[in-house]
């Protein structure tokens, strides 16, 4: 396993770690009452991830706690209670993902629900789907239809209208 | 950046064209009001600010829309009605005295009470010193012979704050048990023993005491009170000016909203707050119902200012 | 009470209740099934429409309402990978992956009998209960509700199988997250960095909206193709081999709406909390724990009759005291007060028609929420067999609106938005998202609890061991902790007899 393969691995970890230790510095802002379970969870979390850690690899050590925690030393099984975890997929892909997402939302937040919803359904569709024009058309404008019918009609409630209508988030 | 300023500023001017020049009393309502309320579904301001919107809708041909604005004791939805258009189409609930302590405690508000133009106020929940009915004490004069610390049940900051205020006041020394979820729930705190005393507001005690569970030893107004006929009141107690201290159920606009729509819009509001199906909500609830007017409103906002401000440190310290 | 339960049913067949029940059904369906809105949206919603209803066609559309919200939320949930409302999210686990086995029908149908059996279990014990309420909620103090929070994260922590640590970081990391914003206890903000929007700490609909809904729309997006790749498999109808697994695994049923009814009635903690632990206490006392997230049918049936038996337990603060035993409680609280009625001991004396009458629609509308929905069950089975890239933008469109409904606030769309990226990582490094959740349910609890007993206590930490049910529940703690520990003596006894076998 090559330095730069095991620092990829370890990178969430790190990450926790950060986040914890960010955390627990963050806290000594508040008073000894207030702070004590935050501080307390997040020395925790900063031991498990250490741990979780150290029990990472083939090494003796990881093999020697990885028997305590779990009661085999084998490498922790993939798939888990989610049923799809461990899943690979290329980074470029991932990010796409959430592109689309972070799309979406920054549209709705700028244009209000009931404009972004069919732009984005109908460009998602359009172009990521590859989806005939009029599918990806008739798609957009009856989800909004039905979303218009359920809130504003049937329940008189106005739904997010966009910073361009002046509404608030 | 400076194409998005740009973007801002034709925005900003399109907006101003499609507004009308001046609005007009006859223009008023234009389409449905929005109500905001400072806190989430089926609380007190909630509650309060729906059957209001209720009671307007009866004169009006449009919907008044109550719009849950809740988060920080209040303020948001303060700062959001504060900065909203004033052409009469919003309108809000204000948390009182929710939105005054932070003003007190010198932190930064993106709202200003004296402008806010006050409509008036639907009720005033006064507090009411209330312990557990197998309790030993009768007064708060036999709490302060107890000689020792007095555990309360509290909720709230603003319903905290008065039971500070309250210690403060009679010299009580106080350790008050916080984290409580709802008044309610403190009141349960009191019965099965968690602490000797609460202050809740007067209808909220008396609405949970249909079993007989409380018994009240201050009433913190300087009136009798039907469901408590026994206890004192705070100015028998001497303590005359802590009957200021209360939650507001007030009403407000946006600062600036043109004369002639203003008074169309007090008018209807008049109307709704004496409205039958208020009084019927009342007679049926035992809530709590004051109905008061804009200039007393404000009156009241300064005495419980006053009192705040003369307790700040009391209020700052944890 | 036999009087009011006359009168409650006479108004139901003779006055016309039965319209406002199916129109409370159906709604209540339609906000289970979109994931996001859910009972407290749905009830909020409603309030306005119910001003001109009297009281009682207004119970019978609320109790129509929270009787068909908890199946309506697991229909997505089974299919989608996406929990239709919050206590939905337990089923996913063992409902999707029989969903991607093409057995879909099936899980419906076990779902469907399971919530209507226990929302009909759930009313019983609410009848049962009533009269002894008071006394029940008394014997919880702070150092009780403390052992509650406890045992929920330990039972939780300790099932997920094989990744014990991980799901305590998670865990942890829950709690974190628990931790931002207002402290109740002390008045502080905490962790808000100055962001107004962090002072009520982060929303749970919107971040479960996120971990669930939204991860579920990234991984449908890499995967692409469509949820079940064996057509043949999903057109078999095989809902009746669903409704019959109910009762063959009854043990199952009715531990998952005792645990529902019990733990939906703890202010604070409620259904969510009672769903997962449901689940995890299944999988738990199961003699085969490692087939569940495969596709166990009992991983469908545990926490889909808890969740519609935690309706009844939920009520029973709620009437008794005036103390929500859930979000949807507390809005449901605010509609008793609109219709002039005050909720507290008084309600049940003067009132009780009006409770007979929710009462009973709620235990009609779990059975004729699961009737609707399974008689369009085929039907909706063959959702899985839709290419995603049409359920990928409706899903996320849907969502969000719904993450923005609750509050009225599209920074709880980008809490969704966020908590979905948290969600995409926590399956993509192996983290399981099952604690998390838990922690950020009762983290609140947990916390001012263990700070309320201490002032209580005057400091002194026994009070968590010297009060009876306090200890109780700390020896249930020590035992759900102990469970993993004996099952892997259990097997290795097991191991070694069959080694030392001829």
């Amino acid at each position: 396993m090559t330095a730069s393969r095991r620092l990829s691995e370890a990178l969430p970890s790190l990450v926790l770690l950060g986040v914890a230790a960010f955390y627990a510095w963050v806290s000594f802002d508040y008073s000894a009452q207030t702070r004590a379970i935050p501080l307390g969870v997040a020395g925790l979390a900063i031991l498990l991830v250490l741990v979780d850690l150290a029990s990472q690899g083939e090494g003796a050590v990881a093999r020697r706690i990885r028997r305590v925690i779990s009661g085999s030393g084998a490498p922790s099984p993939v798939p888990g209670l989610d049923g799809q975890a461990g899943q690979r997929h290329a980074a470029r892909h991932e990010l796409a993902a959430f592109g689309w997402i972070a799309g979406f939302l920054v549209l709705a937040i700028v244009t209000g629900f009931y404009i972004a919803i069919p732009l984005y359904v109908i460009a998602y569709l359009r172009i990521h789907g590859g989806k005939p024009i009029l599918v990806a058309a008739a798609t957009g404008l009856g989800l909004v239809a039905v979303l218009y019918g359920l809130f504003e009609i049937l329940l008189g409630y106005e739904v997010f209208g966009g910073l361009i209508t002046g509404d608030y988030l | 950046m400076a194409g998005q300023r740009k973007l801002m500023a034709l925005v900003a001017a399109g907006a101003f064209m499609l507004a009308p020049v001046a609005a007009s009393a006859q223009d008023w309502p234009d389409g449905d009001i929005d109500l905001i309320i400072p806190s989430g579904p089926g609380g007190g301001f909630d509650v309060y600010g729906r059957v209001l919107a209720r009671a307007m809708e009866e004169t009006l041909d449009v919907n008044v829309l109550a719009q849950n604005v809740s988060g920080g004791g209040g303020m948001r939805g303060a700062t959001e009605a504060f900065q909203a258009a004033p052409d009469g189409q919003t309108f809000a609930v204000f948390n009182v005295p929710g939105i005054i302590e932070p003003v007190i405690q010198g932190e930064d508000v993106a709202y200003d009470i004296e402008q806010i133009d006050w409509l008036g106020a639907m009720a005033f929940n006064q507090y009411v010193v209330v312990v557990a009915a197998d309790s030993p004490y009768e007064t708060i004069e036999d709490l302060r012979a107890a000689g020792e610390t007095i555990s309360f049940t509290g909720y709230g900051s603003s319903g905290i704050a008065a039971n500070r205020i309250i210690c403060a006041e009679t010299g009580l020394d106080c350790q008050i048990i916080t984290g409580y979820p709802s008044n309610n729930e403190a009141l349960l705190g009191v019965v099965r023993g968690d602490a000797v005393a609460s202050v809740p507001p007067i209808s909220t005690a008396a609405a949970f005491n249909t079993d007989g569970d409380l018994r009240a030893i201050l009433l913190v107004t300087n009136t009798g009170i039907d469901a408590f006929p026994e206890a004192q009141n705070a100015e028998e107690a001497g303590y005359p000016a802590l009957a200021s201290l209360g939650l507001i159920r007030a009403f407000g606009l946006p600062p600036g909203v043109p004369d002639d729509t203003r008074a169309a819009f007090q008018e209807v509001f008049d109307t709704a707050l004496q409205a039958q199906s208020v009084a019927d909500w009342v007679a049926e609830t035992g809530n709590a119902y004051d109905p008061m007017d804009g200039a007393a409103l404000s009156e009241l906002i300064a005495s419980q200012t006053a009192l705040l401000t003369q307790y700040a440190d009391v209020l700052a310290a944890e | 009470m036999g009087d009011a339960l006359l009168t409650s049913l006479s108004a139901l067949v003779v006055s016309g209740g039965v319209f406002y029940l199916l129109l409370g059904t159906i709604v209540g369906l339609v906000f289970g099934i979109i994931p996001g809105l859910g009972g407290p949206t749905a009830l909020a919603l409603l309030i306005p429409l119910t001003f001109g209803l009297d009281t009682t066609a207004a119970m019978f559309l609320a109790g129509g309402i929270m009787g068909a919200i908890p199946f309506g939320g697991s229909v997505t949930a089974i299919l989608l990978n996406t929990p239709g409302t919050a206590p939905n999210a337990a089923t996913v686990f063992d409902g999707y992956p029989m969903t991607l086995e093409g057995r879909a029908g099936e899980a419906l149908g076990a779902a469907a009998t399971a919530s209507s059996i226990g929302g009909i279990f759930g009313i019983l014990i609410l009848f049962a209960v009533l009269p002894v309420a008071r006394e029940i909620i008394l014997a919880f103090a702070p150092p009780e509700f403390f052992m509650l929070a406890v045992l929920g994260l330990c039972a939780i922590a300790v099932s997920s199988d094989g990744k014990m640590l991980k799901g305590l970081i998670a865990a942890c990391l829950g709690l974190m997250i628990a931790f931002v914003g207002y402290d109740n206890v002390s008045g502080t903000v905490r962790f808000a960095f100055g962001i107004d929007y962090l002072w009520d700490g982060i929303p749970l609909i919107p971040a479960l909206i996120g971990l669930f809904a939204i991860a579920q729309i990234v991984s449908l997006y890499l995967a692409g193709g469509s949820i079940t790749e064996n057509p043949t498999a999903v057109r078999v109808n095989r809902v009746g081999d669903g409704i019959r697994a109910v009762f063959r695994h009854w043990p199952t049923l009715l531990r998952g709406s005792g645990i529902g009814a019990l733990v939906g009635a703890v202010p604070g903690v409620g259904g969510t909390v009672a769903a997962f632990l449901s689940y995890s206490v299944t999988v738990q006392t199961s003699k085969d724990p490692e087939s569940f997230g495969k596709g166990n049918i009992q991983g469908v049936i545990a926490p889909e009759a808890s969740n519609n038996a935690r309706e009844g337990g939920a009520l029973i603060p709620t009437l008794a005291f005036g103390i929500p035993g859930s979000a949807e409680m507390a809005v449901f609280l605010g509609l008793l007060v609109l219709h002039g009625l005050q909720p507290g001991p008084s309600l049940l004396l003067n009132n009780m028609s009006v409770i007979t009458s929710l009462m009973l629609s709620i235990a009609i509308a779990s059975v004729l929420a699961s009737v609707l929905c399974l008689m369009v069950a085929r039907r909706l089975a063959l959702i899985t067999l839709i290419d995603v890239n049409f359920l990928v933008p409706v899903i996320l469109s849907v969502s969000l609106v719904g993450a923005y409904a609750l509050n009225s606030s599209m920074y709880d769309a980008i809490v969704a938005v966020i908590f979905g990226a948290v969600g995409y990582l926590m399956i993509r490094f192996d983290y399981p998202r099952l604690p998390l959740v838990i922690a950020m349910f009762l983290g609140e609890v947990l916390e001012v609890s263990y700070r309320q007993s201490m002032m209580i206590a005057r400091g002194d930490w026994t009070v968590f061991f010297t009060r009876p049910l306090s200890l109780v529940l700390f020896l249930l703690v020590i035992l759900s902790l102990s469970v993993p520990f004996i099952r892997y003596l259990l097997r290795r006894r097991g191991a070694n007899r069959e080694s030392t076998a001829p």
